[in-house]
C-alpha cells in the first residue's frame, strides 16, 4: 500500500514538473534580468530537448552607434539569462570575453564595462539571489593586441538560473561582431537590435535553418541629429548546434546567426567612404592597400641570386616557376600563420620566415622578375567560413594562394604553407569552392574555382604468394599523386623517424613489414612512391582466410550516426585504386570468392568497386573508390553511410582458400 | 731509421684514419640527433633567504625540422616576485653568420594560463628557421624577490634525441645558509668551496649522449641527469620554515590551514539538518561528499601565498568554488563539524614516487583529504571531484606516495595500489547470428575502477553522443537499431555499467556459403609493439587491470562451425592470457582474460612484453568461420 502510494505520489509530482516545463515553454520568455520565476527556477529539464544539460532563456546583444569625444565607437550591450539544468552544464556560468586591445596608446581599444553576473537559487522554497564580486573575474594580457576578461559565477550549480550582462565598446565603427543566436545549448529566445545613424549603412546576411524575424525601423536620433535605422532579429526556439559536425570546416557557416558588414559611412563634413559592396571595391581596397597591393608591387629582394642562378634562362615557364620556389624554400619557411596581407619583402627575407601571405608576396615579386605570369588568389579558409553569395566582403577574405600562369589559359595554384606540396597541390583548408583571381587592374579579376583542380589519387599494386603454411608474402608499391602526396609527406614528417613510421604503418595494415623504400619524400614533386614487402600469417589450418584488400584499408566505416543534420564535407576530390594478385600454393584453390561489389551515389557523386577473379593458380582483387563531389547536403547522408557500410563490409568478407 | 719513418708514418696513418673514423662516429652520431646543447650555463646567486639571481646562458646546435621548437625562448615570470633583468639572444646560419639578434623589446608577454587566477605570465620569442643547421644562443637573468623555496637546479637534457657537450652549473649563497641538493641519474659531483664570505656550489656534465624515445619507457623525468638544489630554511612570501624532513615541510603546511577550516553557520545549520549523526561514519563522510559536490565546483587560483595556502572555508563556501586547497580545507572544516579528523594531504598526480629522503616543494601539485580510521581503513577524499565514489582511489592517487599534513608534522605513507580484480571490465556476450548474416548483438559490462574513471564521462552524454562513443569502443558491424542502451554509474561504486542490444549488418560476414565473425566485441583495440633495435631504456607499465568476457555465439540453423578459434594460455611478467574455446551443442562459448601487471623491468625484458602484446592482439583478433550445411 505504502510502495501504491509512493508510486502515486511520484506519478502526481512528474505530472507536476511536465505541466510546469510545459508551462515555462508555453508563456512568452521572460525578458526582465534580476526577475527569474519560481517557474523557471523549479523547471527540471527543457520539454524540447530533454537531454539538454542548460538552456539560454533569453540572450540579447543592442549595438548602437555612440559618440565618444571626438570619435564613434560601437556600444554592445549584452544580456543572457541561463538554467543550468545538470552538472555538465555548468560552464554557462564561465565566460571568457576576449578583447582587441592594443599596449600603449595607438591602435585599438576594445573597452569592456558595466559588467554584472548573478545567480539565483530556490533554497527552501526561497529566490536566493548570488552576486558576481571582483573576487571571481580575472583579466589577462594574452599578446600585445589581446586581452580576456574571465569571470566565474558563484553558487552557480544545477537547478541555477544565471543571468550576466556586460558592455562592450568597440573601437572600430566599422566592425559590428558576428551575433550568433544558435550555440552548443537550446535558446529559447535570442533577439539582436542594431541602432545606428543613418550615415552608417551595413550589408546584414542572415544564415542558419531557423525561422528569424527580421524588421525595420527609423526614428529621429537626438544624439546625432539624423535618422536612425533600428534592425531586429528574433529567433525563437532554436536547438542546440548539433555535435554531429566532425566532417565540416567550418560548421558555423550553417548556425542560425547574423553577420554585419559595412556597406558605406557618409558623415556631412566628416567623411564619405565606401566599403565592400562590389567585387571591384574590394579589390580596389586590397590593391590600394600597402600591406596588399604595395607588397605586390615590391622589387625582387633576390634577383641578384636568381641571376646568378640562371634562373630567368630556363626556357620553360613551370620548370623556372619550379626553380623559383626550390629557391624560395632554401631562403624562407612558413611560421604556420595564414594571413591576407604582408610585411616588407626584405624583413621577411631577413627573418627567414613568415606566414603564407609573407611567403606568397616574396614568391610572386620572384616569379614576375623572371617572367613568370603571377596573381594572388583570394579567399577564405575553409575553417573560417565561406565567401558570401550576396555581396562581395573584403571582411570575408583572410588569405590567398598564388596562380601561376603556364599560358594564357592555364594557371595552378601554389601555396608556401603547403611546405611539401607541388603546383596545385594545397591544404585542404585551402581546397576552397570559390576564391578570386585577382589581376592588376580593380576590374579585372575572375572567379576559381580550387576544389575542381586539386585531386587526390593513390594507386596501390600489390603482388603476394601464400605459401602452404598460410604465410602470405609480397610487395606493395602505392604511387601518390598531387594532393595525396602532401598528406602522405605531412604523416611522414609527423613521426620522429622512419623506424616509427614503418611501425605504425605495420599496425594499422597488421601485417610485418620489411624492406621500406619511399620515392620523392623530400622532393618538389606531384608524386610519391611507397614500396614495401610484408608478411602476414592467414587465419586456419588446411584452410586459409583472406580479406580482398589485404592492407586493411576501408574496413571500418567512420560515418556510424544514425543520422546527420549537418552536411558532410570532404578534403579533396579523391580517386583510389587498388590491383591486388595472390598467387595460390600448389595444390590450393580458391574454394570460395567474393561477390562484386559496385556501388555509386546518384550523379555518381561517390562510387565504389571490388571486383575478385578466383584463377586456377592466382586470385585477382581490383577495388576503386572515388569522391567525385566535396560537399554533400544532409539528406545525402544516408547514402554515404550505406555506400561506406557496403564497402567496409565488403572488405572484411574472406576469400577461402583450401587444398583442391 | 728508415724502419723508425715507416713505422712513424704507418702510426700517423693509424691515427689518422683513427681519427676520421672518429669523426664519422661523430659526425653520424650527431646526425642522429635532432639538436646538439652546445654550452649550457646556469649561475644562481643567492643574496638572501628572499633574493637571487638566475644567469642562464644556452647554445644550441639545431639539426634538423623536428627540433625547431628550441629555436624558440620561453620563460615564466611572476608579477612582483620573479622578473626578467637582462636578454639577448643570436641566431646564426650553419656559417657562423647571424641572422638575427633578439633584444628583451623583441619578446612578447602572455598573461595566458590554465588557471582562473595567477600572478604567473611568460615571455617568449617564436623563431621559424627556414634552413639547417643552424645555432642558437640565448643569455638572460632571472630575478627572485620575497619567496625562496629551491633554486634552480641542472637538468640540461629538455628531451628525447638531443644530447649535450657541456652543461656547468654555479650557485653561490652566503655564508651559513645551508644547502642541500639531491642527484638523480648521475654521478656529477657537485663541489663547494668558501669564498669571501660567500659558499660556491658547482657541478658540471659533459657528453650527455641523447636518450631516444622507446615504447613502454619511464617518464622522461625519471631517467634525465639532474641535480636538484634547494635552500635547507625556505620562505614563501615571508613564511619560513625547514625542508630538513617532510615532517618539517608537512607541519608548515598544516600550519597554513590552521584558522582557515571555520565554516559559515549556514552550513553548518545545513549539515545538522542534513547529515544523520547517527549513520556510520563512511556514510556520514559521504552525505557530506554529496553537499560538496552540491555546493561547489573547482576552480583554480594561485596568488602569492596562496599558490600553498587555502582559501578559507567559509569565503569558499560563499563562493561555491575553490582549487584544490580550497576545497580540501572546506571539506575538512565540514567533517570538523561532524566530529570527524582529517588530514590535508599533498601528492603528485602524475608521479606516483616522492624522494624520501629529500623534502622538496616540487614533488607535489594536489591537495586531498585523509581521514583516517574509517571502517579499519584510511579514506582518501578527491574534494576537487566529489562526485567520485567515496574512498574510490583514482588514478592519480593508486599507488601514490603522500604526505600527511598533521599537527605533529608531516607524515609520509604511500595508498594502496588498486589491483587487476579493482580495474575489472567484465563483460557478458550474445551473438546471435540470423541466417541471413544480421546479428543481435547484446554485450552487458561492468566497467571498474580506473577503467571507469576514464570511460565515466559517458553516463552523463546525451544518448547519440552515447551511442556514437559506444558505437566506437565496441566492435558491433554497423549498427541498424539499437534495441537498448543503457549507461549509468553504480551508486557509491566506482563502476559504469553498459548495457547494448542492438541489430547489426556487419558484425557477421557474409563471405559466400560463410559467415565469419570476430571472437571479441568488446575490446578491439589490444594494440602492438613495435620492433625496438637494441632496447636501451627500462619497460615500465603502470596500470593494473584484467579484461574479461564470456561470449556465446549461437550457431544459426543452417550453418556448422568450419573453424574454430584457438584456445591460448600464456603467462608472462607482466601478465596472464586465457582463451578457451567450446562447442555447446549450437553454441560456441568462448572466455578471454588479459589481466595486465605494473611492473619496472628491465630493458632485456621487451621482447617478452612484445611478444605477449602480440599475442594478445592475435588472440583476440580470432574469426569464427560458420559454414551452410
Amino acid at each position: 500500500m505504502k510502495r501504491r502510494f509512493f508510486s502515486i505520489s511520484k506519478i502526481i509530482s512528474a505530472a507536476c514538473l511536465l505541466t510546469i516545463c510545459v508551462t515555462a515553454n508555453a508563456q512568452a520568455p521572460n525578458t526582465k534580468m534580476g526577475s527569474p520565476t519560481i517557474e523557471e527556477l523549479s523547471m527540471t529539464s527543457y520539454s524540447q530537448d530533454p537531454e539538454a544539460k542548460a538552456v539560454i532563456l533569453w540572450e540579447d546583444s543592442e549595438v548602437a552607434m555612440e559618440r565618444h569625444g571626438q570619435s564613434m565607437k560601437i556600444g554592445m550591450t549584452f544580456k543572457r539569462r541561463a538554467k543550468i539544468l545538470a552538472e555538465e552544464g555548468m560552464d554557462v556560468a564561465d565566460v571568457t570575453i576576449r578583447l582587441r586591445n592594443n599596449e600603449g596608446a595607438i591602435g585599438r581599444h576594445d573597452e569592456l564595462g558595466s559588467l554584472k553576473a548573478n545567480a539565483f537559487n530556490l533554497v527552501n522554497g526561497k529566490i536566493e539571489k548570488t552576486t558576481m564580486t571582483n573576487a571571481t573575474i580575472s583579466k589577462q594580457r594574452l599578446t600585445p593586441h589581446v586581452t580576456q576578461t574571465h569571470f566565474v559565477i558563484p553558487q552557480a550549480k544545477a537547478g541555477s538560473i544565471i543571468e550576466y550582462q556586460y558592455k562592450l565598446y568597440i573601437d572600430d565603427f566599422t566592425d559590428i561582431p558576428t551575433w550568433y543566436a544558435q550555440c552548443k545549448y537550446p535558446v529559447l529566445l535570442s533577439t539582436f537590435e542594431v541602432r545606428l545613424p543613418d550615415w552608417f549603412v551595413f550589408a546584414f546576411q542572415q544564415s542558419g535553418s531557423t525561422p528569424c524575424q527580421h524588421t525595420q525601423d527609423f526614428t529621429n536620433s537626438t544624439q546625432f541629429n539624423t535618422v536612425e535605422t533600428k534592425d531586429n532579429f528574433r529567433w525563437e526556439n532554436i536547438p542546440a548546434l548539433p555535435k554531429d559536425n566532425e566532417y565540416l570546416y567550418c560548421p558555423s557557416d550553417f548556425a542560425d546567426k547574423v553577420t554585419c558588414e559595412m556597406k558605406s559611412v557618409n558623415i556631412p563634413g566628416v567623411i564619405a567612404r565606401t566599403y565592400s559592396l562590389e567585387q571591384v571595391d574590394v579589390n580596389k581596397q586590397l590593391l590600394d592597400n600597402p600591406n596588399f597591393g604595395g607588397r605586390l608591387r615590391q622589387k625582387n629582394p633576390l634577383h641578384k641570386e636568381m641571376e646568378e642562378a640562371g634562373i630567368a634562362k630556363i626556357e620553360n615557364v613551370m620548370d623556372r616557376a619550379k626553380a623559383t620556389i626550390e629557391l624560395l624554400k632554401k631562403k624562407v619557411r612558413w611560421n604556420g600563420g595564414y594571413s591576407l596581407t604582408g610585411t616588407s619583402l626584405p624583413k621577411v627575407l631577413k627573418e627567414g620566415t613568415g606566414d603564407n601571405a609573407d611567403l606568397n608576396f616574396l614568391l610572386m615579386s620572384m616569379l614576375r622578375d623572371v617572367n613568370v605570369k603571377c596573381h594572388p588568389a583570394v579567399m577564405s579558409l575553409r575553417s573560417r567560413g565561406r565567401l558570401p553569395l550576396t555581396h562581395s566582403s573584403l571582411e570575408s577574405l583572410n588569405t590567398f594562394c598564388v596562380t601561376i600562369f603556364e599560358n594564357e589559359n592555364t594557371y595552378h595554384f601554389y601555396d608556401s604553407s603547403a611546405e611539401d606540396g607541388y603546383f596545385d597541390v594545397l591544404p585542404s583548408n585551402m581546397n576552397v569552392e570559390r576564391c578570386i583571381i585577382l589581376y592588376d587592374k580593380p576590374g579585372d579579376w575572375d572567379n576559381a574555382c580550387p576544389q575542381k583542380k586539386l585531386k587526390y589519387t593513390r594507386m596501390s599494386s600489390i603482388t603476394a604468394q601464400l605459401s602452404a603454411e598460410g604465410l602470405l608474402s609480397g610487395e606493395c608499391t602505392t604511387n601518390y599523386y598531387n594532393n595525396a602526396v602532401l598528406s602522405y609527406r605531412n604523416a611522414w614528417n609527423a613521426k620522429n623517424d622512419s623506424t616509427a613510421f614503418v611501425a605504425s604503418l605495420a599496425e594499422s595494415k597488421e601485417m610485418t613489414i620489411n624492406d621500406f623504400h619511399l620515392t620523392g619524400a623530400n622532393e618538389f614533386s606531384s608524386t610519391l612512391s611507397e614500396q614495401f614487402t610484408f608478411e602476414k600469417q592467414l587465419d586456419g589450418d588446411d584452410r586459409f582466410y583472406l580479406n580482398p584488400l589485404i592492407v586493411n584499408d576501408f574496413k571500418t566505416n567512420s560515418f556510424t550516426a544514425e543520422k546527420s543534420t549537418m552536411p558532410v564535407e570532404f578534403p579533396y576530390i579523391t580517386s583510389r585504386m587498388y590491383n591486388i594478385l595472390i598467387t595460390l600454393p600448389e595444390g590450393y584453390q580458391v574454394e570460395e570468392a567474393i561477390a562484386p561489389l559496385s556501388v555509386s551515389l546518384p550523379e555518381k557523386a561517390m562510387s565504389a568497386q571490388l571486383i575478385v577473379n578466383a584463377r586456377e593458380d592466382a586470385v585477382e582483387i581490383n577495388c576503386r573508390f572515388n569522391v567525385n563531389r566535396i560537399f554533400y547536403a544532409p539528406e545525402e547522408y544516408e547514402g554515404i553511410k550505406k555506400l561506406y557500410n557496403l564497402l567496409s563490409s565488403k572488405c572484411n568478407e574472406m576469400i577461402v582458400i583450401s587444398k583442391k | 731509421m728508415q724502419r723508425d719513418d715507416c713505422h712513424k708514418q704507418e702510426i700517423v696513418m693509424k691515427q689518422t684514419i683513427s681519427l676520421l673514423v672518429t669523426l664519422l662516429f661523430l659526425c653520424l652520431t650527431s646526425l642522429a640527433q635532432d639538436a646538439t646543447i652546445e654550452q649550457y650555463d646556469i649561475q644562481v646567486n643567492c643574496s638572501s633567504n628572499r633574493s637571487m639571481t638566475i644567469r642562464k646562458h644556452i647554445e644550441v646546435t639545431i639539426h634538423n625540422k623536428k627540433a625547431e621548437d628550441m629555436a624558440d625562448f620561453s620563460t615564466t615570470l611572476e608579477n612582483g616576485t620573479i622578473s626578467l633583468s637582462d636578454f639577448s639572444g643570436t641566431i646564426s646560419d650553419s656559417n657562423g653568420k647571424v641572422i638575427k639578434k633578439i633584444k628583451k623589446g623583441d619578446l612578447i608577454r602572455s598573461e595566458y594560463s590554465s588557471e582562473f587566477k595567477t600572478n604567473d605570465y611568460r615571455v617568449l620569442y617564436s623563431f621559424t628557421p627556414s634552413s639547417f643547421p643552424i645555432h642558437v644562443a640565448y643569455d638572460w637573468t632571472e630575478t627572485f624577490t620575497q619567496r625562496m623555496t629551491n633554486f634552480e637546479g641542472i637538468a640540461p637534457l629538455p628531451g628525447y634525441n638531443v644530447d649535450v657537450r657541456e652543461a656547468t652549473y654555479q650557485l653561490t649563497v652566503p655564508e651559513g645558509m645551508e644547502v642541500l641538493y639531491h642527484k638523480r641519474n648521475t654521478d656529477t659531483e657537485v663541489h663547494r668551496e668558501s669564498q669571501n664570505g660567500k659558499v660556491i656550489y658547482t657541478a658540471r656534465m659533459e657528453n650527455l649522449k641523447a636518450i631516444t624515445s622507446e615504447p613502454l619507457a619511464p617518464r622522461f623525468s625519471d631517467i634525465e641527469p639532474s641535480i636538484i638544489f634547494e635552500p635547507k630554511e625556505f620562505n614563501y612570501y615571508g613564511s619560513t620554515a625547514s625542508l630538513s624532513s617532510w615532517q618539517s615541510l608537512g607541519q608548515w603546511l598544516w600550519q597554513l590551514t590552521e584558522g582557515r577550516k571555520a565554516i559559515p553557520q549556514s552550513l553548518a545549520n545545513k549539515i545538522d539538518q542534513t547529515i544523520d549523526r547517527s549513520a556510520p561514519r563512511k556514510e556520514q563522510i559521504a552525505q557530506a561528499c554529496q553537499l560538496l559536490r552540491k555546493m561547489t565546483r573547482y576552480i583554480s587560483i594561485q596568488l602569492g601565498i596562496g599558490g600553498w595556502q587555502p582559501e578559507k572555508a567559509e569565503v569558499t563556501a560563499t563562493l561555491g568554488l575553490g582549487d584544490c586547497k580550497a576545497l580540501t580545507c572546506l571539506m575538512c572544516g565540514m567533517l570538523e563539524h561532524l566530529g570527524i579528523s582529517s588530514f590535508p594531504t599533498i601528492l603528485h598526480m602524475s608521479r606516483a614516487h616522492l624522494i624520501k629522503d629529500f623534502p622538496s616543494f616540487g614533488q607535489t601539485n594536489h591537495m586531498i583529504l585523509c581521514v583516517p580510521s574509517v571502517d579499519t581503513d584510511t579514506l582518501w577524499i578527491e574534494c576537487t571531484d566529489p562526485s567520485l565514489p567515496i574512498g574510490y582511489r583514482h588514478s592519480g592517487l593508486a599507488g601514490h606516495d603522500v604526505l600527511l599534513c598533521t599537527p605533529d608534522g608531516g607524515k609520509l605513507t604511500t595508498i594502496a595500489d588498486n589491483t587487476p580484480e579493482d580495474n575489472l571490465w567484465y563483460s557478458e556476450v550474445k551473438i546471435n547470428p540470423n541466417p541471413d548474416c544480421s546479428t543481435d548483438i547484446c554485450i552487458n559490462s561492468k566497467i571498474c575502477g580506473e577503467q571507469y574513471e576514464s570511460l565515466r564521462s559517458l553516463s552523463k552524454i546525451e544518448q547519440a553522443e552515447q551511442r556514437k562513443a559506444l558505437m566506437k569502443m565496441y566492435n558491433l558491424g554497423q549498427v541498424e537499431q539499437n534495441k537498448q542502451l543503457n549507461v549509468h554509474e553504480s551508486e557509491g561504486m566506482p563502476q559504469l555499467n553498459t548495457e547494448v542490444q542492438a541489430h547489426s549488418t556487419g558484425y557477421a560476414v557474409p563471405s559466400g556459403t560463410r559467415m565469419i565473425l570476430p571472437v571479441n566485441s568488446v575490446h578491439k583495440s589490444h594494440s602492438t609493439l613495435p620492433n625496438v633495435v637494441d632496447r636501451k631504456l627500462p619497460v615500465q607499465t603502470t596500470m593494473n587491470y584484467e579484461d574479461r568476457e564470456d561470449i556465446t555465439i549461437t550457431i544459426p540453423e543452417g550453418y556448422a562451425v568450419e573453424s574454430m578459434p584457438k584456445a591460448i594460455t600464456l603467462e608472462s611478467a607482466v601478465g596472464k592470457l586465457t582463451m578457451t574455446v567450446a562447442q555447446e551443442e549450437r553454441e560456441v562459448k568462448i572466455h578471454c582474460s588479459v589481466q595486465r601487471t605494473a611492473h619496472n623491468l628491465p630493458s632485456s625484458s621487451y621482447p617478452e612484453v612484445q611478444n605477449f602484446v602480440k599475442q594478445i592482439h592475435n588472440a583476440y583478433n580470432q574469426k569464427l568461420v560458420l559454414k551452410k550445411i
